[in-house]
């Protein structure tokens, strides 16, 4: 139910990293759902389980963009706690909905953590009018405030490990159960969420249909 | 003066470039980040550490850019930093750098790049390609887009100092995220291709492209409305698991 803890503990690492990642340090694409899911059922020791649940978490990300200052869910931390708790659940298909509807959720908890943060970022490195700062004051600030982003990622990262796997436990205990549903249902989301992005990409929907055209040729041929 | 900076120096910066919006608040933005990144280039452009000092207060207030194109605004400030011009001027240089720089990265990056390798990488993982394969491809040519332009915002930036507005208009940038958009597109058609491939039987399939559908229909509404669909189902399942 719960990982061992050399998976934990990498798990929170990569928590911490999926955190930073979305704002304060590099924005690699590690935040994404995509990457941190999978990330997380590589180190429980099942990637692809954790890429399912990255697929589908990542089509509901698409369009969600990060511009000017905006709120927006913050999808990383809780990636990594939904692909680990995916991974260690299967192979209860349903639990696939389980673990993407948390998401969804604890997105916004996420969210509103970062929030948080800013406003406290903004205590910790306003001058009020000071018109110097020595080189050391500002990477004090300035790295304290990466480092608090960083501990933010990592207890998110740890409570959602403490609530999540039990509950996929407890809710889906069947195997197979309603597996070719769960799977079917979130293929159909993800299909849904593609489609969508045709709006994203500033309604190109000539070209996404010749794509379209182009997969079906592929599906034809494979 | 050179045109450009030395290696070492330019490593450092970019180093420090990718921690620019490591501070970020409400209040001066990436502010402090600019600072921060400006650090090393000051300090070999200016007499002492006290000059550094309020050089640093200065470049600590309110600033903002896309993270991957804060390095033209670096490389310019740094530039009038070492050609020692009026404080005022590079105040007003920033001010009218800064929506610019923002509105260009959002639209280069966050609204076609990034969604163009994600749609990519979807579409790899739904061709079942192995995990390490879908990952390894997309952060490899993502990240390569993503780097190339904080480089070469650096060298543009300190070659052009203050004409980098006229540089950033005159570069095919506009057309260039055109193209990824195309790319973009592209990708996201084949993706949903696939995934309706997914389906076992005709009757899956044509569900499956009736989902698609309505998402091209429903546009920015399939998020919550597929976020609903998959938490009842969610919920349904686990009450269907006690009988």
């Amino acid at each position: 139910m719960w990982p061992e803890p050399s998976a934990l503990a990498l798990l929170l690492l990569l928590g911490g990293w999926a955190a930073v990642d979305g704002t304060s340090v590099g924005q690699l694409l590690i935040s994404r759902p995509l990457f941190a899911a999978t990330l997380a059922g590589w180190a429980v020791g099942a990637p692809e389980q954790g890429l399912l649940v990255g697929v589908v978490l990542e089509a509901l990300h698409l369009g969600v963009l990060p511009v000017g200052a905006s709120r927006y869910p913050e999808s990383g931390p809780p990636a990594v706690v939904a692909g680990a708790a995916y991974a260690l659940a299967a192979p209860a298909s349903a639990a696939l909905l389980g673990a993407v509807a948390f998401a969804l959720l604890y997105e916004r908890v996420a969210g509103a953590s970062v929030h948080q943060l800013r406003q406290w970022n903004r205590r910790l490195v306003a001058l009020h009018g000071r018109t110097q700062l020595s080189a050391s004051e500002l990477q004090r600030r300035h790295l304290g405030a990466l480092a608090l982003d960083a501990l933010r990622g990592v207890l998110l990262t740890a409570l959602g490990l403490a609530v999540l796997p039990p509950l996929l436990r407890v809710a889906y205990p069947g195997a197979a159960g309603l597996g070719a549903g769960a799977s079917l249902l979130a293929v159909a989301a993800v299909a849904a969420l593609l489609g969508a992005c045709v709006h994203l990409f500033a309604d190109r929907l000539r070209i996404y249909l010749v794509g379209a055209a182009v997969g079906l040729l592929v599906v034809w041929i494979a | 003066m050179s045109e450009s900076l030395p290696r070492a120096l330019r490593v450092r910066v970019l180093m420090r470039s990718m921690l620019v919006q490591g501070s970020w608040n409400y209040e001066t933005l990436l502010g402090t980040g600019f600072a921060f990144a400006l650090l090393p280039m000051l300090r070999r452009s200016l007499d002492d550490e006290e000059e550094v000092s309020r050089a640093l207060a200065r470049h600590a207030e309110l600033f903002n850019s896309h993270p991957y194109l804060a390095t033209l605004a670096l490389g310019a400030v740094a530039r009038l930093e070492a050609e020692r011009t009026p404080e005022q001027v590079t105040t007003r240089f920033k001010n009218a750098l800064r929506g610019s720089l923002g509105a260009l990265g959002d639209q280069l990056f966050w609204r076609s790049w990034r969604p163009f390798c994600l749609a990519f990488g979807l579409a790899l993982a739904l061709a079942a390609a192995p995990w390490w394969l879908v990952l390894g491809t997309v952060f490899v040519v993502y990240n390569a887009g993503h780097l190339w332009a904080r480089v070469w915002g650096l060298r543009t930036g300190y070659g052009a100092g203050l004409e980098v507005g006229r540089v950033i208009r005159e570069a095919p940038l506009p057309r260039l995220g055109q193209r990824i958009g195309d790319l973009g597109a592209l990708a996201a058609g084949i993706a949903t291709a696939l995934a309706v491939g997914l389906g076992e039987a005709p009757a899956e399939m044509a569900l499956l492209a009736a989902a698609a559908a309505a998402g091209i229909v429903l546009g920015g509404r399939t998020r919550p409305a597929a976020g609903i669909v998959i938490g009842a189902a969610a919920l349904l399942a686990a009450l269907l698991e006690r009988t």
